[in-house]
């Protein structure tokens, strides 16, 4: 990892805040008669730019809390949650045959090494831009594993439906977590979209996501629509069009009843509001710091 | 109309859905149907003819196996020069402009296209698509059926899926149809910030989308769309599972609301009207 130890230890910070919000007397409870688990493994890399890294992870026990995450649902049998290395691909997936969801360190590693040292002009700081996309990456991987064990009916591309489930629970933790999160989300797809943009292929198109731009704007769409005032800015400054925005909350309730009609019946819903309170209060004296005008 | 063949054409496209004289679902009350005369002298013809052809007729009719909790009205309109379909989540109606539908016409080419698609396809299939889209679009709010990814593509699949329901035949005419106009329309709006700000996906990813689904319900009717490269082999090899999915997800949210056995006669009607009995070859 060539980083110096100044901006690695920002990196640190950051994940370390989201890691923060798992404590060990809210974590360890399980609703009774529970037949699914969520085990979790951290590789050790065999990559050693990545050593640094996967003993930060391990230390801060992020896969600990992303079990929390998971932890209202009702599974039908056992499901990993994996950190390791690619050789060098950054990449994240859900295996449908053995059960895992899979991070792999280049792909945190690349979120670190692209988070901007100081607070971009639309508010984003370096912490927002690390914890976003490392929760994202989790969230969407964990929709796909969720779709797989409840065999959820998905009338759209599944890609999609990935990161609907990704950005409305990115919305359940607070208004504080909600801009950090998705504020770092949106940086990360303009600039991946933008070197899409300059590398841009006729097959880009065939590909199964969506690409990159439209992402980006479907996820400001949908945060503008669940807290207009929240997200005021957004459209203010002119990252999402006004006319667009206008039928953004339309996209937000209906993706609101979706997963409220298709998830709500595998929950444990008293663990869900713990899980959600415990992290909002977490997140509420998190040092994100809202948007500067 | 420039070319009276074209509207000849556009006749045929109209009667290609509509069912029996007579056959129509008397059991159906659920379906309101308006045909609105054009202000435009020029959409006069295809006024007179789909009204004289029953062509919402035949899409109450493919219509009438749902069970609706509110009447649903489909009108045929002028809309003032705009080239658009909608439904309408207030009064609950799907509005489908004259200008739509001549446009489908007009762009439909004079002869069979080197992929095989003839003018007849590119006119049936954009004007069953167009209806089918928006009746996607009224389905999700009336039966309030949870759509997670964008409801565009989510009534886009819907629609692909109902045209793949009627044998092999009809399936390449429709299909080739809607992919000639989304070739077509997506060299006509090239890639911008702006276009990708739009609520639905980029023509060019429908061309792929509608395609994946064709060679996914069927790879023996759309072997050619892999063969001749419309298709990248990459994607294709996914397509099964594209279309499993989409399959599932109607069967289990939108078939609890219907009334299978009205289906299945509807299904019947449409398929004996079909023209052409034998299978269109994937020729090389």
């Amino acid at each position: 990892m060539r980083i110096s130890s100044k901006a690695f230890g920002l990196s640190l910070a950051a994940i370390c805040a989201l890691a923060l919000a798992l404590s060990a007397t809210a974590a360890t409870k399980v609703a009774p008669g529970r037949p699914g688990k969520v085990l979790i493994e951290y590789v050790p890399p065999t990559d050693p730019k990545h050593d640094a890294l996967y003993k930060f992870l391990k230390e801060r026990q992020v896969l600990e809390q992303m079990q929390m995450v998971l932890s209202p649902f009702k599974l039908p049998r056992n499901i990993t949650v994996r950190l390791k290395g690619c050789d060098g691909k950054r990449n994240a997936w859900y295996d449908d045959e053995d059960y895992s969801v899979t991070t792999c360190y280049e792909y945190i590693q690349d979120v670190v090494d692209h988070a901007p040292k100081d607070t971009t002009p639309a508010g984003i700081t370096r912490q927002d831009a690390i914890i976003g996309p490392t929760t994202e990456v989790f969230l969407h991987e964990f929709a796909h594993m969720l779709f797989d064990q409840y065999h959820m009916p998905l009338l759209g591309p599944e890609e999609d439906s990935a990161d609907a489930v990704a950005a409305y629970s990115m919305m359940q933790f607070g208004p504080k977590f909600a801009r950090a999160a998705i504020g770092g989300v949106a940086l990360m797809y303009a600039r991946k979209a933008e070197e899409q943009a300059k590398n841009f292929e006729k097959e880009d198109l065939a590909e199964e996501h969506p690409l990159t731009q439209a992402r980006f704007y479907t996820l400001l769409c949908f945060a503008y629509g669940g807290d207009p005032k929240n997200f005021a800015d957004v459209v203010e400054k002119g990252y999402l069009p006004k006319w667009r925005a206008e039928n953004c909350h339309y996209d937000y309730d209906r993706i609101k009843y979706a997963v409220e009609t298709l998830f709500r019946p595998h929950m444990d819903q008293a663990k869900a509001k713990q899980v959600r309170a415990y992290f909002e209060k977490r997140f509420a004296t998190m040092d994100a710091k809202p948007a500067q005008k | 109309m420039r070319n009276p063949g074209v509207l000849a054409r556009t006749l045929i496209a109209a009667c290609v859905l509509v069912p029996a004289s007579g056959a129509f679902a008397a059991e159906d009350h659920h379906v309101e149907i308006l045909y609105l005369a054009p202000k435009e002298p020029e959409f006069r013809k295809i006024y007179e003819t789909l009204k004289k052809r029953h062509v919402l007729e035949s899409f109450r009719d493919v219509l009438s196996p749902f069970q609706l909790p509110h009447t649903l009205t489909l009108k045929l309109k002028g809309c003032d020069g705009i080239e658009n379909a909608w439904y309408d989540d207030e009064d609950h109606t799907v509005t489908v402009c004259y200008e739509y539908l001549a446009r489908v016409a007009r762009d439909a080419p004079r002869e069979t296209t080197p992929a095989g698609v003839t003018p007849d396809d590119a006119i049936v299939g954009p004007t069953a698509e167009v209806f089918l889209h928006e009746f996607a679009h009224a389905l999700f709010d009336l039966l309030k059926i949870p759509v997670l990814g964008r409801e565009e593509d989510a009534a886009d699949m819907v629609a692909a899926y109902t045209l793949l329901q009627f044998g092999p035949t009809f399936a390449r005419s429709a299909i080739g149809g809607i992919a000639y106009m989304y070739a077509r329309q997506a060299g006509d709006k090239p890639l911008t910030a702006a276009t990708a700000a739009e609520v639905h996906p980029f023509t060019q990813q429908r061309f792929y989308n509608l395609l994946c689904l064709a060679y996914g319900a069927d790879s023996e009717t759309f072997s050619d769309v892999v063969s001749r490269g419309y298709l990248p082999k990459d994607r294709a090899e996914n397509c099964i599972y594209e279309y499993r999915q989409v399959d599932y997800a109607v069967k289990t949210l939108l078939q609890p609301h219907m009334d299978l056995a009205q289906r299945e006669r509807v299904r019947a009607r449409i398929m004996r009207k079909l023209p052409g009995s034998d299978p269109r070859p994937a020729t090389n």
